[in-house]
């Protein structure tokens, strides 16, 4: 047994064994301890299923519906956006096309905090945008973008889209274009090579996309967090609520828990309805 | 693709106005930093760098940016260490396990950071690693090694394995085999894995924060509370230096690799 | 096997190799004495280049042993072996100039710069690599300079061994031509002992002191190119070879278990035919002009389908002219017949 290989992949496994596994193990321990009732953050020693009950309520199970929307609505805005800039990237000629990577770039050498506060001052009721939307008289009072679900959104995609337009024009510049002018030179419009040629080539990297997007999306947190409504959260912000301002561990595994089994049913279903599709695709089309 | 320039150019026009607005809150923020008062007004007239001259004298700004540095310095060299080894083993040998390891590398981008930041904070305590540098130090390089395993190891598939081979065939020891051959090779993508590390570990902010204490307060630590309580252009200062400082290190790394690559273009016998 | 000392040769013995269930080699043994051209032949998938990594040792084999000069060298490294390989894709080193790819094996061993310059110099003398090519990247030469530069890097540290994993592969068919004799010419003058390995059997025989044809990771026969030529032992190894007329039918002297063989070339066609001890009449069934020879389909009267090998500027050829549907007479000389005497569990056709 030739024991370099393990040698080799010794320190990154030590480093995600220790500090990835070793964390998600103690979540699910955590969540099974008693509440501390003001003495720490969790009564040591104990074995407890009442914090994952106490999240089954009406109140629990809208958290995750929301959190599950919010993450279904952030994979649709981000592919949808996305794919069509992709397309665009790959029209560009090469000066143009640099240009544009910089650009879409760009915002991800900064924080997340810095570009959530552009979007806020940008954004918000006394922003420039609102600013110009008074003084053209197209609103009467300022339009409340920011503190809501729209800015929460908003400030996920903005951060999620250079990822999946980065991804997806790596995707459609394997697509040969030679395919595409030959399907036109057969006699197809521009739209049914779209349909025919470009989307079904351009499908694996869309659904890579769109996973992301999701699981991304589900896990949001600064976004919500920062730019989105205190009444309505996603799970990430109540998992850092009951953790920080509570104090209650426990409770916060139990959210955690939650999380990750809504990410991979999710996902799941995602990649079952994805099969479906394409398993009807190539059984018969018309 | 289109029959009249006229539609080319207006698609051109709109494509760009949708990455014009991709850019536009961090360009507004850096319009900010430059504001003369602390309401957050844009200067039109009155430029000034006031706010940067407040970054630069206040020591609690310093020591979170160096803090920053040295943590993303380091976070940059383990994870490439660790990055480029554990990819040369699983791209050259065949083992047991290979298929839960590719999983697990990739699993860091997966999982969200407010679970992640949950899990190691009881671990932290456990460990006594609470209030650490050196904690944080290995949780970001444990962060980044996605993106740099999928950096280096994108290199080490265009490499022909049989050089390495060859050259040990010519009597070269795996030690020489290394630093002639698979360095020369392939160390403008370790360069390139270790300024994408920087970049993360520089700007990670969600699991940072879960792991925040005094004294590890790192400049997204410091950001955060007048981020959300009391907004001043000092944030869009310390977001301005940031961002600098990241693209900074990243063209440094890029004007290195570059270097490196005609340096061995054009090696003469 | 041969009967050599042990000390003037490879040898390699009861070699095993393979991954999980599937074997890729299967007990094989043979014996290369010092400074001959042994080629490995057989089809893509038949194991000759997993063999040659073996003898080399980039793998490590299952069971069995490889001695090299009474050194056993089944557990050592591959950078303590002294053999030199040249791969199929030449593995030069992209960043390092031919020199500097030659000499490589001479600084990693820190040999003193004048004497390591000085044996450069003379193998690219020896491989004939001109001023221009020696400062150059690999990327910059032609293939037929990039498979001279794999040679000189792999003798410069003079191995007690040479092996060459399809070194002509990547070649157009003149370059091929061209380079096969000087490889030839190379070996016999450095008088290291190569082994090769190829698909192509004209490559094979026309440099080879042995042959070693393989298939499915066994070795079936080695031989001189004449012997594995004329006398396979095997119906794959006969039409590996070349053309080949095998079948089966009642001679004096031959059983009838086992099938016979002969070359399309030893058939005789014409007046010519009735010189031999068996000659029968028969129709041409179809002719095809290949340039110096034409092959023909000949079938007999007693329903044997036969090839022939015919030289275009032969006199039957010219005289009544050759065409289907030709009556002719094909004769087969009773010593060019040759009863293959093992199986390869093909079926034989009639």
């Amino acid at each position: 047994m030739n024991p370099r290989p393990y040698l080799l992949a010794g320190p990154a496994a030590t480093l995600l064994i220790g500090l990835l596994v070793c964390p998600l193990l103690l979540v699910i321990r955590v969540s099974l301890y008693q509440p501390a009732n003001g003495r720490g953050f969790f009564t040591p020693g104990t074995w407890t299923l009442a914090n994952h009950s106490a999240l089954m309520d009406a109140h629990g199970l809208g958290l995750v519906g929301y959190t599950i929307a919010f993450g279904a609505m952030i994979a649709v805005v981000v592919v949808m956006v996305s794919f069509p800039l992709a397309l665009f990237l790959r029209s560009l000629n090469f000066p143009l096309q640099r240009l544009a990577i910089a650009g879409i770039t760009l915002p991800k050498f900064a924080s997340v905090l810095v570009i959530l506060f552009g979007l806020q001052q940008l954004l918000g009721d006394t922003g420039p945008v609102n600013r110009m939307l008074l003084t053209w008289g197209i609103v009467s009072e300022p339009l409340r973008m920011m503190r809501g679900l729209f800015g929460a959104l908003l400030g996920e995609v903005f951060l999620i889209l250079p990822y999946a337009v980065i991804l997806l024009f790596v995707q459609v510049l394997e697509i040969d274009p030679i395919l595409e002018s030959s399907a036109r030179g057969l006699g197809a419009s521009r739209w049914q090579v779209f349909r025919r040629i470009t989307l079904p080539l351009a499908m694996p990297g869309l659904v890579l996309a769109g996973q992301l997007a999701l699981v991304w999306g589900m896990g949001a947190f600064l976004g919500p967090l920062l730019l989105g409504s205190p009444e309505n959260t996603t799970l990430s912000v109540e998992i850092q609520r009951q953790a920080f301002e509570y104090g209650r561990w426990p409770r916060a595994a139990a959210l955690s828990i939650q999380l990750i089994l809504a990410i991979g049913i999710c996902l799941g279903a995602l990649t079952f309805l994805h099969n479906q599709v394409s398993g009807r695709r190539l059984g018969g089309d018309r | 693709m289109t029959p009249y320039p006229i539609f080319r150019t207006l698609r051109i026009v709109a494509g760009f106005f949708v990455v014009g607005c991709l850019v536009a809150p961090l360009l507004y923020a850096v319009w900010l930093s430059f504001s003369p008062d602390s309401f957050l007004t844009p200067p039109e007239r009155d430029w000034s760098v006031r706010w940067y001259k407040v970054f630069a004298t206040d020591t609690r700004w310093s020591m979170a940016l160096s803090r920053s540095l040295t943590v993303g310095l380091a976070c940059a060299v383990l994870s490439v260490l660790a990055g480029a080894m554990f990819a040369y083993g699983m791209e050259r040998f065949r083992f047991r396990g290979k298929g839960i390891l590719g999983i697990l590398v990739l699993l860091p981008m997966c999982i969200p950071p407010a679970v992640l930041g949950m899990g190691l904070l009881p671990l932290f305590y456990l460990v006594g690693l609470w209030g650490s540098l050196l904690g944080l130090v290995l949780v970001h390089a444990m962060m980044c090694l996605p993106v740099v395993y999928l950096i280096v190891r994108s290199k080490l598939r265009q490499m022909n394995p049989d050089l390495e081979m060859a050259a040990r065939g010519l009597g070269a020891k795996p030690s020489q085999v290394t630093m002639r051959i698979l360095i020369p090779l392939w160390g403008s993508a370790l360069v390139v894995g270790a300024a994408a590390a920087f970049a993360v570990s520089f700007n990670e902010s969600m699991v940072t924060l879960f792991l925040a204490t005094p004294t590890t307060e790192t400049l997204p630590a410091m950001i955060w509370p007048q981020l959300r309580y009391s907004p001043s252009p000092l944030v869009a200062v310390a977001s301005v230096v940031s961002v600098i400082l990241a693209l900074g290190v990243a063209i440094g790394f890029g004007g290195i690799v570059k270097l490196v690559d005609a340096k061995s273009g054009t090696k003469k016998g | 096997m041969i009967a050599v000392p042990s000390s003037e040769l490879v040898r390699l013995a009861g070699l095993n190799f393979g991954y999980g269930g599937a074997p890729l080699l299967c007990d094989v043994s043979l014996d290369v004495p010092t400074g001959k051209f042994l080629t490995l032949l057989g089809p893509s998938g038949c194991g000759k280049t997993t063999l040659l990594k073996l003898i080399g040792g980039y793998l490590k084999p299952q069971s069995g042993s490889i001695l090299l000069r009474g050194k056993d060298l089944t557990h050592t490294p591959p950078e303590e072996r002294g053999i030199g390989m040249v791969f199929q894709n030449y593995a030069l080193f992209p960043h390092l100039s031919a020199k500097r790819n030659i000499s490589f094996s001479l600084d990693v061993r820190g040999v003193a710069k004048s004497e390591r310059d000085d044996r450069v110099e003379r193998m690219l003398d020896l491989v004939g690599l001109t001023k221009f090519e020696r400062d150059r990247l690999p990327a910059l030469l032609s293939g037929g300079q990039q498979q001279r530069v794999a040679l000189a890097r792999a003798l410069v540290f003079r191995p007690d061994l040479l092996l060459l994993d399809e070194p002509l592969a990547n070649l157009d068919r003149h370059l091929r031509d061209q380079l096969r004799n000087e490889l030839r010419r190379l070996q016999e003058q450095t008088g290291v002992t190569a082994v090769m390995v190829t698909h192509d059997q004209e490559e094979a025989m026309a440099i080879s002191d042995f042959v070693g044809v393989m298939n499915e990771g066994k070795l079936l026969q080695i031989g001189s190119p004449k012997e594995i030529y004329h006398r396979p032992e095997t119906p794959f190894v006969a039409r590996f070879m070349g053309p080949a007329n095998i079948f089966s039918a009642d001679f004096p002297g031959a059983s009838r278990e086992k099938p016979l063989m002969i070359r399309p070339e030893q058939v005789v066609l014409g007046e010519a035919a009735d010189h031999c001890s068996w000659s029968v009449p028969g129709t041409i069934l179809s002719v095809s002009f290949l340039g110096p020879d034409m092959m023909v389909q000949v079938t007999t009267n007693g329903g044997l389908s036969l090839m022939v090998r015919v030289r275009s500027c032969d006199s039957i050829v010219h005289g009544k002219g050759i065409g289907p549907g030709q009556e002719i007479r094909v004769g087969i000389p009773s010593h060019a017949l040759w009863q293959i005497p093992g199986s390869d569990g093909e079926g034989i056709s009639t």
